[in-house]
């Protein structure tokens, strides 16, 4: 998993994005009732305009006064009953449905089963999570207007605030009604899918150590693992797709038995601890970035081995309350050869742990060596006592870790390639402090909690747009407004002229004509002209949009996190949370206005 | 009344559309029961045509209910979500998220199982791309063995298609044969109990593609699918696409020389490697005896060769004799209608050609000089013309056959690997051979001394082998020998000694590395014994690179190539070849 993903800190989101967004929201509002004054004075005159407008206001704001919970919950309770008579429920059993189904689909011999099953339950949750929501609340109160069964309710003393907050709460209840079911079952399909039992094919008596016994596993679920057992009875399996298992010897001799407990490491939740990356270039300096060893993806750099180029995490916050004993440190380096070097034996490299405090006694603990694995989190232990380099006489002695962590708890960790010709690669969250393993189960409520507020945001939309188009039609610009959010980073792309083939228009007609996104449109220029004046208009209105719309690709990462068994940071909840709630509040304002105004229309 | 309106019309729409699938029945009704018996239906007209176009799925291969449902759940749009998935599988590749990558892969031949291009691209994707991307050789063989998986899924959806077991095989033989890693490789192989539960569906590899050591060998398994792909176009299921008949068919018998070679380089070197060799040579003997068609249509075997040859000479005798010396005299007269300077330069031997504008005067002169069997024929007395041109047609005839054989040979250096089988197994091969394996094990142990004597030993035996397969010099003088002749000089090098004078394969040294003038003596009668092709070692290199892509040894399409044409003329831009081939063993360098 890459983590791409900028997540900032929760302050700055606050008084940054979001104070920003919410002013951006404030004055859109003040542009809209200020284009409502100006089309109610064009129609009945100035002051007349002034007045309905304050009219308008005036009501909402008693609207909102005299808002009633429990009228809200009563139509909250007509909106759950009509989902349930229009036979909702069946999407759960259309989720039961593909996970019967899931074997055909799924390539069991993945290397990370786990990851598969996770992401396969997760996405499946999620697009028919959002399509329930979408059906559901674009249809409701159309049908409802159609039928005229809405005169019933708005005879009534209900306002339209409640009848819009009605709806979504409604809706949602019968969404989380079939997501938490969906999340149970999901867990025990899983838990289900993974979990395998080995027995014993072969085993010999060896004397090495403390091992008394080593062996092979039968081969189950698409893999077998090589064991080994101590002379007290207990051992363990090699890690083979992601996961090792317990040994125990039962017995003696040749009537010994061999138990596997269960596998362990598939499903987890682990925290990292993330810290900033800089570099040294070969010659020593600083620099921003390693090199580019001619990678077409630009996620990693690379540093020269058998040089001064060095890869340095700062790591904020190591203090001896949180970390007592030390603590484990998480690789996921990539290697490049510029030379075969020896086939069957990794590239060396080292890590050296540093005090960022030029002035302090002790620099730099003594080099740990290490053999660079790619493709799996290679995890380093640094324990609380280690040997460090005495930066007055150069000796190397025992001391502690603290000793290297400066007073404001930054600790820097080094890494270098030490074999010449061949390099590291590296990003920043390639290398991080494994804090915990939080909760598995906690983490997969985190996942579908993602899931939720998406479908919290889709309802909104819905019932919003259904205020005033019709059921087919709303459907289809709830629709239109989940796919441009989940697109939304294409699209902005496209938008600012990021994505080579120019705006939709020039990329129409590229297609149609065959023409390479590189050159210039072989038409004319006067031609060209007029293509790229239509698609500055759109995708003018395409950064709009995309500004104006949930990113939904942003919440559906966070299932990546519990796919890939890395904890949903609580940073990245609030943050969603917050955004998901500030859209709810904002579309169901919309929403009350516009069926404010179809009402008095009717 | 209205309700009743609605009820009839539905009635009708209902009728209508019963009566609609009549038609279609009759038309589409699928095939029953098998075909060669009684009380079966061929189908309807639809199905008929599907069967009779290998339309069908179930004449294409396995039907998968997942791959079916697949299609059915795009909703008409396949092309669509194929082609998402492509963009996706190229996005995970470029991110290194490789288990999506063969997540995307595997959705995507769900969506496309007969389509042999996707399976091809995408499983050399995984076993030459994504495993090369790994830094540990375990890993590496693990996604190549991932890619060979794949393929072999492939097999069964497409099981008319010879392409797809011949991929297997090359991958199979080549990819974990010749990877940089291949010792390593080979090791993973032979002892992937796994992997050969999963191959022994498709291949008999416990019973037939056991090696010197009793487990199963990559290049042997190899063969095992191409021989699958070869019974697919025998059988007449499939036939073969992209490649010649020729090239096509020479990977089998080609991976069991591959086989032979790599036991005997990880030190087999017994009766082993001996019966590995002659089972190589049997089957490229046989391989030589099979019919292949030509670019130009005709069938040829690549034994023939000489028998077509040694036909036109014989026509070409018997023209000779219906009219003598008229050859000589059409000759002559074309030689005295040769400009000046051209007769001086047809007069001179090539190598006291010299100058920019008498190497094009020879030639030139060379080619009006020629006097073809048809210009003798139109020259004969009109009593014995008839005759005279039956004969020359036929002495053309096969010579056109024997060049054009040669040409098919040359692709896929035909001599070169009949040679080498042939040498290989002889037990003095074998022998010299263990102690070249012999002294390079010493090299490493710097046992500089003892390394010398096995490597004289080996000389030793490679003299007595060339001195007694005087035919084999110029095809058995290739790098595999001279690789061991540098490793033995770099030897001798320590010792600060050079190579004997009487060094037994000086003429391979010579070749390859180019002596001074002094040292290279004037050719002896011996040279002549030998004749070789113009350009051949040049192609031998070539083609003995078989990493490089098969479809590249494609022969000319419309006419012979020019070494092909003419085997015997030496030709310009090759002059070392001819002077390093005659210098003799026996010469000596210091005298």
């Amino acid at each position: 998993m890459t983590f791409d993903q900028v997540i900032p800190d929760f302050g700055e989101y606050l008084f940054g994005g979001f104070v920003l967004s919410l002013i951006r929201v404030a004055l859109l509002i003040a542009a809209g009732v200020f284009i409502g004054f100006l089309v109610a004075s064009l129609r009945r005159g100035p002051v007349e305009g002034f007045y309905s407008v304050a009219k308008v206001i005036a009501s909402s704001v008693n609207d909102l006064v005299n808002w009633s919970l429990r009228r809200t919950i009563a139509m909250a309770s007509l909106a759950v009953q009509e989902a349930i008579r229009r036979l909702v429920l069946i999407v759960f059993v259309v989720f039961v449905v593909i996970l019967l189904f899931a074997g055909w689909y799924l390539d069991t011999q993945s290397e990370n089963p786990a990851k598969l099953y996770l992401s396969f339950v997760l996405t499946a949750s999620n697009f028919l999570v959002v399509l329930l929501a979408l059906f559901l609340s674009a249809f409701s109160l159309p049908a409802d207007i159609k039928n005229r069964t809405i005169y019933t309710i708005v005879t009534k003393p209900v306002r339209a605030w409640e009848i819009v907050l009605g709806r979504i709460l409604g809706f949602v209840t019968v969404g989380t009604m079939l997501l938490v079911p969906m999340g149970i079952v999901s867990y025990f399909f899983v838990q289900r899918g993974l979990s395998h039992d080995h027995a014993v094919e072969q085993v010999a008596a060896v004397a090495a150590g403390n091992v008394t016994q080593t062996g092979e596993t039968t081969f189950d679920s698409h893999h077998r693992h090589t064991f080994k057992v101590y002379d007290d009875g207990t051992g363990e399996t090699d890690v083979v797709k992601r996961h090792w298992h317990t040994v125990t010897k039962v017995g003696e001799g040749d009537s010994a038995t061999y138990e596997f407990g269960p596998s362990i490491g598939l499903l987890q939740a682990r925290v990292p601890v993330f810290g900033g990356l800089k570099f040294k270039d070969r010659a020593g300096a600083d620099t921003s970035e390693g090199i580019n060893v001619g990678s077409e993806w630009a996620y990693r750099t690379y540093i020269e081995g058998g040089s001064l180029a060095a890869a340095i995490w700062t790591f904020e916050g190591v203090t001896p309350e949180r970390y007592p004993e030390g603590f484990d440190l998480e690789m996921n380096l990539r290697v490049f050869r510029t030379h075969k070097g020896d086939m069957e034996k990794g590239v060396l490299g080292s890590i050296v742990l540093r005090n960022p405090n030029a002035s302090a006694k002790i620099r730099r603990s003594e080099a740990i060596t290490f053999t660079a694995k790619e493709y799996v989190s290679d995890k380093q232990t640094i324990r609380n006592n280690i040997r460090v380099v005495d930066q007055e006489d150069g000796s190397i002695r025992d001391g502690q870790l603290f000793d290297l962590v400066d007073d404001e708890g930054r600790l820097e960790v080094w890494i270098q390639c030490g074999e010449r010709s061949q390099y590291y690669g590296m990003a920043e969250k390639d290398v991080y402090i494994l804090d915990r393993d939080a909760p598995f189960i906690a983490n997969l409520a985190k996942g579908y909690a993602g899931i939720w507020l998406q479908m919290v945001m889709v309802t909104s939309f819905g019932v919003m747009f259904s205020t005033f188009l019709s059921g087919a039609v709303a459907m289809m610009a709830t629709l239109s407004s989940f796919v441009v959010g989940y697109f939304s980073t294409f699209i902005f792309e496209v938008a600012t002229g990021a994505k080579e083939g120019g705006g939709p228009l020039e990329s129409l007609f590229r297609i149609v004509t065959q023409q390479n996104v590189q050159v210039d449109l072989e038409i004319g220029k006067t031609p060209t002209s007029i293509i790229q004046g239509v698609d500055l208009v759109a995708m003018m209105s395409m950064r709009v949009m995309t500004g104006m719309l949930p990113d939904y690709a942003n919440f559906m990462g966070t299932t990546e996190y519990v796919a890939n068994g890395y904890n949903i940071d609580g940073t990245l909840m609030s943050i969603q949370l917050l955004t998901a709630f500030c859209y709810v509040l904002v579309v169901s304002l919309v929403a009350y206005y516009l069926l404010k105004t179809r009402e008095i229309a009717a | 009344m209205i309700q009743n309106a609605s009820f009839q019309r539905k009635v009708l729409y209902l009728g209508l559309i019963a009566l609609l699938l009549i038609p279609l029945y009759v038309i589409g009704h699928p095939a029953t029961g098998d075909p060669t018996k009684l009380n079966s239906s061929p189908g309807g007209q639809l199905a008929q045509l599907r069967s009779e176009y290998d339309l069908a799925p179930t004449e294409l291969g396995e039907i998968d209910p997942a791959s079916e449902s697949m299609k059915l759940a795009t909703l008409g749009m396949k092309g669509i979500a194929a082609n998402v998935l492509l963009m996706k599988a190229n996005h995970y590749k470029k991110t290194e998220e490789w288990e999506k990558l063969i997540g995307a892969v595997n959705q995507l031949v769900k969506l496309q199982p007969h389509f042999v291009k996707v399976w091809e691209y995408q499983s050399h994707n995984l076993s030459y791309n994504v495993s090369v991307e790994q830094d540990d050789y375990k890993f590496r063989y693990a996604w190549v063995k991932k890619g060979i998986e794949f393929l072999t899924k492939g097999v069964r959806y497409n099981r008319h298609e010879p392409k797809m077991p011949w991929t297997v095989g090359w991958y199979t033989g080549q990819k974990i044969g010749r990877a940089d890693e291949h010792e390593q490789f080979r090791r993973l192989f032979a002892d992937d109990k796994d992997f050969h539960v999963v191959l022994s569906q498709y291949v008999p590899i416990d019973t037939e593609a056991r090696g010197a050591d009793q487990r199963p060998d990559n290049w042997l398994t190899s063969r095992l699918w191409y021989e699958n792909a070869y019974s697919i176009v025998e059988t007449g299921l499939g036939p073969i696409r992209g490649k010649s008949e020729h090239i096509f068919y020479s990977d089998g018998p080609k991976a069991l020389m591959n086989y032979a070679n790599a036991i005997e380089t990880e030190g087999v070197l017994d009766e082993k490697a001996q019966y590995a060799w002659r089972r190589a040579g049997e089957s490229w003997y046989i391989y030589g005896d099979r019919v292949v068609r030509t670019s130009w249509g005709t069938l040829i075997r690549l034994n023939d060769e000489e028998s077509a040859r040694a036909e036109a000479l014989r026509f070409s005798d018997e023209l000779d004799k219906l009219v003598p010396g008229l050859r000589e005299r059409i000759r002559q007269e074309k030689i005295a209608a040769l400009t000046e300077p051209e007769r001086v330069a047809l007069a001179k031997a090539w190598e006291e050609i010299s100058g920019e504008l008498e190497i094009p005067r020879k030639y030139q002169a060379e080619h009006k000089t020629q006097v073809s069997y048809q210009e003798v024929a139109e020259a004969s007395p009109s009593d014995v013309r008839a005759r005279a041109f039956r004969l020359a047609k036929q002495a053309s005839d096969k010579e056109t056959e024997a060049t054009r054989i040669a040409s098919y040979r040359n692709n896929v250096n035909f001599n070169y690997w009949k040679a080498r089988c042939g040498v290989e197994q002889l037990p003095r091969t074998v022998n010299a051979r263990r102690h070249v394996f012999e002294a390079k094990r010493l090299m490493e142990q710097a046992s500089i001394d003892e390394a010398k004597e096995e490597f004289e030993l080996a000389w030793q035996d490679w003299g007595v082998t060339f001195r007694e397969h005087r035919e084999l010099v110029n095809e058995l003088t290739d790098d595999d020998l001279f690789e061991d002749i540098q490793e033995y000089m770099k030897l001798l090098g320590q010792l600060d000694e050079e190579l004997p004078p009487d060094f037994a394969l000086r003429e391979i040294v010579s070749k390859y590395m180019p002596m001074p003038a002094s040292e290279s003596q004037a050719p002896p009668a011996e040279a002549d014994v030998t004749p070789s092709t113009p350009g051949a070692s040049a192609d031998k290199e070539q083609s003995k690179d078989e990493s490089a892509s098969s479809e590249s040894e494609k022969p000319a399409a419309t006419a012979p190539t020019p070494a092909a044409e003419s085997t015997d003329a030496p030709k310009e831009g090759k002059p070392a070849e001819p002077a390093a081939e005659s210098i003799p063993p026996e010469s000596t360098s210091d005298e």
